[in-house]
């Protein structure tokens, strides 16, 4: 990171269009709500129109980033480059995917999420996502955490008089509260060694002068809790299942990508922005003295291992589904614990790949919901014999489960292999790691294939007829076959997402 | 010298923040457990105005506990409207209530 060119206010606006217009169209569309009553072709309106907006935001995206130039703007606050340019994308795209999901849902057209307010909250649940990202300033870190936990406390307890629901907000809220309390603690202590809230300030003030390392593994291991909670990491992963059992099926696929696709960038900024030497070639130097990728590596190997067992014992597909997404965390946090040039490169592919396959998974999950009335794995029982329909799902839904589980030719697969190789790279201090990870992708091929040995090999409901198509459902196979293109395309020819990674990986120069 | 030094605050805070970790293991009210979590809140902005005004050179700290403060209260509107929806189903606000949700 050469010293950076810091913006005023004025001369950064133009730098941060996607997120004014976003902000802007928060508000119209708020005001706008006053005059409507609510009412079926209302809701379908605010949905349309909410797509419009977040298909305008990834537009902006791009044509903002189109000059190239990494800037810091704001006096330090928001760093504009690459890294997060492409992050924010991943954000937007699982927003947008989302809102598709959510709307031709019928458990939540049907029920008391027509509401207006559902809407306009995930849209501020975006905005939040694109200031951590983007964010160089602790203060701005915490500020868009924040904005991003407690909208989707309330997202998660929106449904009213559900006691499923109201329980998982509260779980949520409290888990969520105290994690990011500790994490203030430690930001606090982060202040009180170097004296400023610049990333910029802190990295130099940390490579030129000695430090109390206690303190410093203090504050570094409580700033841990709060991205942990926010990627649900072992051991701040418990409010992960019940949030995503107890919460709407959409919220729950988004709830899986968008927000740890956040904290993974945030992490990133954080602990490769100031706790690594930004000089040298391929596997970074640590700056500040503190051995924080070896805590890293024990978090990451905990956390896969605890999914994947948990994983196994589960009956519930959204709560299955939760643990493999706190597994694949642990492959994630991989990356990060390899401190090298790759990792981020692996962790942009890896993520890329996670949304397309999660949430191609998520959306049979909402199907069979609409059509069976059933989030039970017995509800897969010989899915495919039910018709031409429940054939293309059990198919499409097996592309995923292999995907996840990291088998050629998926897209999964390759996830896996660079984010392996980035562990590699890093020289044989992380071997064990690897071998963890590989052990773990074996224990998931069990849950994983269990399914699809459900949904083929048993004819337990067989001839049960798949339901007639309603509006809606060819959109959701049109949504569903494009997912599964991508898993299959990303798994074959993977080339142009990797030269992405490579530009995003030029952050810390 | 001033008599009261930073060390002073930084003690403070610590005992504000080890009573607020106690707090939310120990309570079974989710209220209490509430408590606790501004009991932490509290003592991170303490330390922030105590480094803000005795070890750095701006205001930075400061403008951070009051951001804090902010997102406290923020915090404590959406989870007493929370509660609300649970005292009018349970006609009280326990943890032990809290039991739907497990495999």
């Amino acid at each position: 990171m050469q010293s950076p060119e810091v913006l005023n206010n004025v001369e950064s606006l133009r730098y941060l269009m996607p997120e004014i217009f976003l902000s802007v169209s928060i508000i119209a569309l708020l005001l706008l709500s006053f005059f409507r009553r609510e009412g079926s072709s209302d809701i379908r309106f605010f949905y349309l129109s909410a797509i419009c907006v977040i298909t305008v935001a990834i537009f902006l995206e791009l044509f903002t980033y189109a000059g190239g130039q990494a800037v810091t703007i704001f006096y330090g606050m928001l760093r504009q480059d690459a890294f997060s340019h492409l992050f924010k994308l991943i954000c937007l795209a699982a927003t947008f995917l989302f809102l598709v999901f959510a709307f031709t849902s019928r458990e939540t057209t049907g029920r008391s999420l027509r509401s207006m307010e559902y809407i306009l909250l995930i849209m501020a649940n975006t905005l939040g996502m694109l200031f951590l990202v983007s964010s160089a300033n602790l203060l701005m870190l915490y500020l868009s955490l924040e904005l991003l936990s407690f909208t989707s406390y309330i997202l998660t307890g929106f449904v009213e008089r559900d006691d499923k629901a109201t329980e998982a907000a509260v779980k949520y809220l409290l888990y969520g509260g105290i994690a990011s309390g500790v994490m203030a603690y430690g930001l606090s202590l982060l202040y009180g060694i170097t004296g400023s809230l610049d990333y910029f300030v802190i990295y130099n003030y940390l490579s030129s002068n000695a430090v109390s390392q206690s303190l410093l593994y203090v504050s570094v291991i409580f700033v841990l809790a709060g991205f942990g909670y926010k990627i649900a990491a072992f051991p701040f992963h418990l409010w992960c299942p019940d949030v995503y059992e107890g919460s709407p099926t959409p919220f729950t696929a988004f709830l899986s990508v968008g927000p740890k696709a956040a904290g993974i960038a945030m992490a990133f900024r954080f602990f490769y922005g100031i706790l690594l030497s930004h000089e040298g070639g391929e596997v970074l130097d640590i700056s500040g003295g503190i051995e924080w990728p070896i805590l890293i590596a024990i978090m990451s190997a905990f956390t896969m291992t605890i999914g994947n067992l948990a994983a196994l014992q589960q009956v519930n597909m959204k709560r299955l589904l939760a643990y493999s997404s706190i597994a694949h965390a642990g492959y994630m946090l991989m990356a990060l614990a390899s401190h090298t040039r790759f990792g981020i490169n692996a962790a942009f592919f890896y993520l890329v790949v996670y949304l397309v396959m999660n949430l191609g998974a998520f959306l049979i999950v909402i199907i069979v919901y609409d059509e069976y009335h059933t989030d039970t794995i017995d509800g897969y029982d010989g899915l495919a014999w039910r018709g031409r329909q429940g054939a293309f799902l059990a198919s499409m839904f097996t592309v995923y489960l292999f995907s996840l589980t990291g088998i050629p030719p998926f897209a999964g697969f390759i996830g896996k292999f660079y984010l392996l190789l980035s562990v590699f790279k890093q020289g044989s201090s992380l071997y064990w790691l690897a071998v963890v990870a590989i052990v773990n992708t074996v224990i998931s091929l069990y849950y994983y294939a269990r399914i699809v040995k459900l949904m083929f090999f048993s004819s337990g409901r067989k001839g049960i007829p798949h339901p007639a198509g309603g509006a809606g459902r060819y959109f959701q196979y049109a949504v569903l076959t494009c997912l599964t293109l991508a898993t299959v395309i990303l798994g074959i020819y993977w080339a142009p997402l990797d030269n992405f990674g490579k530009i995003a990986a030029g952050f810390i120069d | 010298m001033e008599i009261i030094g930073i060390q002073s605050y930084l003690i403070i805070s610590l005992i504000m923040f080890s009573a607020g970790i106690f707090t939310t293991v120990s309570r079974q009210n989710i209220i209490g457990i509430f408590m606790g979590i501004e009991l932490i809140l509290n003592s991170a902005a303490l330390n922030f105005a105590a480094f803000s005004r005795f070890s750095a050179i701006n205001l930075e700290g400061q403008a951070f506990s009051i951001f804090i403060i902010v997102l406290a209260a923020a915090e404590a509107a959406i989870a007493l409207a929370l509660l609300l929806s649970i005292y009018r189903r349970h006609k009280e606000i326990n943890a032990e209530h809290l039991n739907k949700l497990r495999f």
